[in-house]
């Protein structure tokens, strides 16, 4: 069963018609061949509109990440389409950043925090002392402005992955994607995680595709949450979250509106 | 720090020093014509290599060694990365690089003779072929260990080719790059001697040839002492150099995070 996917975002204006983003269509993949083969994503459509922060979540197995490589260009999907903006995504696009789950491997090593967020705007053919600025802004945002001349493995899971969305919002994308971005920290590094990626999206009007098997976490942070079934994945349902803004930890989660909204998107999981 | 540093300095070289020792009183009272005591062979060496044959000898085995070297790291890196960038090529080349490098590089030394003479252009060569293998296969492992996610990472941020491979692929290949060109210091200090044994005018391998060759015993065993003296140099240069490159790995292992380069 699947709802009406032109719903305009609960964050925007309703009198300004949203801005179609990233339109996903009927997306298919498989891995392997013959009898190995793997059917993951039978059939995923969304459309995700700009200012818009949607969140996907599905049970363990749903190809989750597979979709996402799909969405960011990694991987070209056996049948459908992914659009950004109108244009066929089939090799990463330029206006799409994404933040890994693994920090810790997607930050280099070798390179102080700085460095890290500054690489990726070498392709913009900015002045040094411009990049030096972008970079240092992002870092600012996400409350690193202290840290920029560590390196990574001289911080902490939370402060890692803070420099990993630095990195991304830098970059000024149309579209922001996270897959799992807060599995690895521990909780309350999650709430702040999790209240930080509201705000940036506050200030900085992104758009927010992301990705968690956290039920609380996907009600907490989106205006629309899309339920992905089991393996071959397809859209279960898409849920609008009216929850008003701005949210915070402590008060939105316990209005009753956050708790039948959860328990819905539970229900849907564990059918 | 400056504790850790004489506790660091004592641990190296206790041994050393208990072996000078023991040499010293062996050879002291004993009249063996091998085994000179060792104020000789110590008065040898300051006669021949302070610094009267420093310039003659000495200077161009270093100067060979380190030529060497140098091209071997250079043509060893850059092959490298083509190698392992390149899909498949590897796998092609894998069989003929197995025999190549099975072959020592000492035996290329009447090879070399044939094909370039005597002159210091053969013993470069020779160096350079023997020393080239570590870094190759080095480079090739490192590059190829590179985390897939990095790569998506690399794809997915449009990072620019040079830059990927100055500043992700290189770096990130280092730990295993270094670690050949450490094995590659090593093999060089013995084909620097190895070059010199045939058909040459000068250097130490010479040098010390011509003093077994007319029982010039502690002239020998002054040019043996040079020669340890320059190997262990090399490697204490070459250990700064390489703990001041991978700072970042070391302080990463320290971390305990199993980064991208384990």
């Amino acid at each position: 069963m699947t709802t009406s996917t032109t719903t305009p975002a609960a964050a925007t204006d309703p009198d300004v018609p949203a801005r179609l983003t990233l339109d996903v269509r009927a997306v298919a993949k498989s891995y392997g061949r013959g009898t190995a083969s793997r059917h993951i994503l039978a059939d995923v459509t969304f459309t995700v509109h700009q200012g818009e922060f949607v969140t996907v979540v599905g049970p363990s197995g749903a190809g989750k990440t597979t979709l996402l490589r799909c969405l960011a260009g990694l991987l070209s999907p056996d049948a459908g389409e992914v659009a950004l903006e109108g244009e066929n995504v089939t090799a990463p696009p330029k206006g799409l950043a994404l933040v890994f789950q693994d920090y810790s491997r997607s930050l280099l090593p070798w390179m102080s925090v700085l460095g890290n967020v500054m690489l990726p705007l070498r392709r913009s053919g900015l002045k040094r002392t411009e990049r030096h600025r972008i970079a240092e802004q992002a870092l600012q945002a996400v409350g690193l402005a202290h840290a920029t001349n560590l390196y990574p493995w001289q911080m902490s899971g939370g402060m890692q992955q803070r420099a990993a969305i630095a990195r991304a919002v830098a970059c000024r994308p149309e579209v922001l994607l996270m897959d799992e971005p807060f599995a690895s920290v521990d909780a309350q590094t999650r709430a702040d995680l999790e209240d930080l990626m509201l705000r940036l999206r506050e200030e900085l009007g992104m758009t927010v595709v992301l990705v968690t098997h956290d039920i609380d976490e996907a009600v907490y942070l989106a205006d629309r949450v899309i339920v992905l079934s089991g393996a071959p994945t397809s859209v279960t349902e898409i849920i609008q979250v009216p929850l008003p803004g701005p949210r915070d930890q402590l008060h939105t989660k316990l209005e009753p509106a956050f708790a039948e909204l959860r328990a819905h998107v539970l229900g849907l999981i564990r059918r | 720090m400056i504790r850790r540093t004489a506790r660091a300095a004592a641990v190296e070289l206790w041994l050393p020093i208990v072996a000078v020792a023991v040499v010293w009183v062996a050879t002291t009272r004993r009249e063996s014509f091998y085994f000179p005591p060792l104020q000789q062979v110590a008065h040898t060496f300051q006669q021949m290599w302070l610094f009267d044959r420093i310039g003659s000898d000495a200077v161009p085995s270093v100067r060979n060694f380190l030529a060497g070297l140098v091209i071997a790291t250079v043509i060893g890196i850059g092959a490298g990365l083509v190698l392992a960038l390149r899909e498949g090529l590897y796998d092609a080349a894998h069989p003929v690089f197995e025999f190549m490098r099975s072959v020592p590089g000492i035996v290329l030394v009447p090879v070399g003779l044939v094909l370039m003479g005597v002159g210091d252009e053969m013993k470069i060569a020779v160096i350079a072929y023997g020393t080239i293998w570590p870094i190759l296969l080095g480079t090739i492992d490192g590059v190829r260990s590179l985390d897939p996610l990095v790569r998506d990472m690399m794809r997915s941020y449009h990072i620019p080719f040079h830059h990927r491979l100055l500043r992700v692929v290189l770096p990130g290949a280092s730990p295993q790059i270094l670690a050949g060109v450490r094995i590659s210091v090593a093999l060089g200090v013995v084909l620097i001697i190895a070059s010199e044994y045939v058909a040459s005018t000068h250097g130490i391998g010479y040098v010390q040839l011509q003093a077994e060759r007319t029982f010039a015993i502690p002239e020998m065993w002054s040019a043996l002492l040079l020669l340890g003296i320059l190997g262990y140099t090399s490697n204490v240069v070459f250990r700064g150099i390489e703990r001041y490159l991978l700072r970042w790995y070391y302080g990463l292992r320290k971390a305990g995070q199993g980064g991208s380069a384990s």
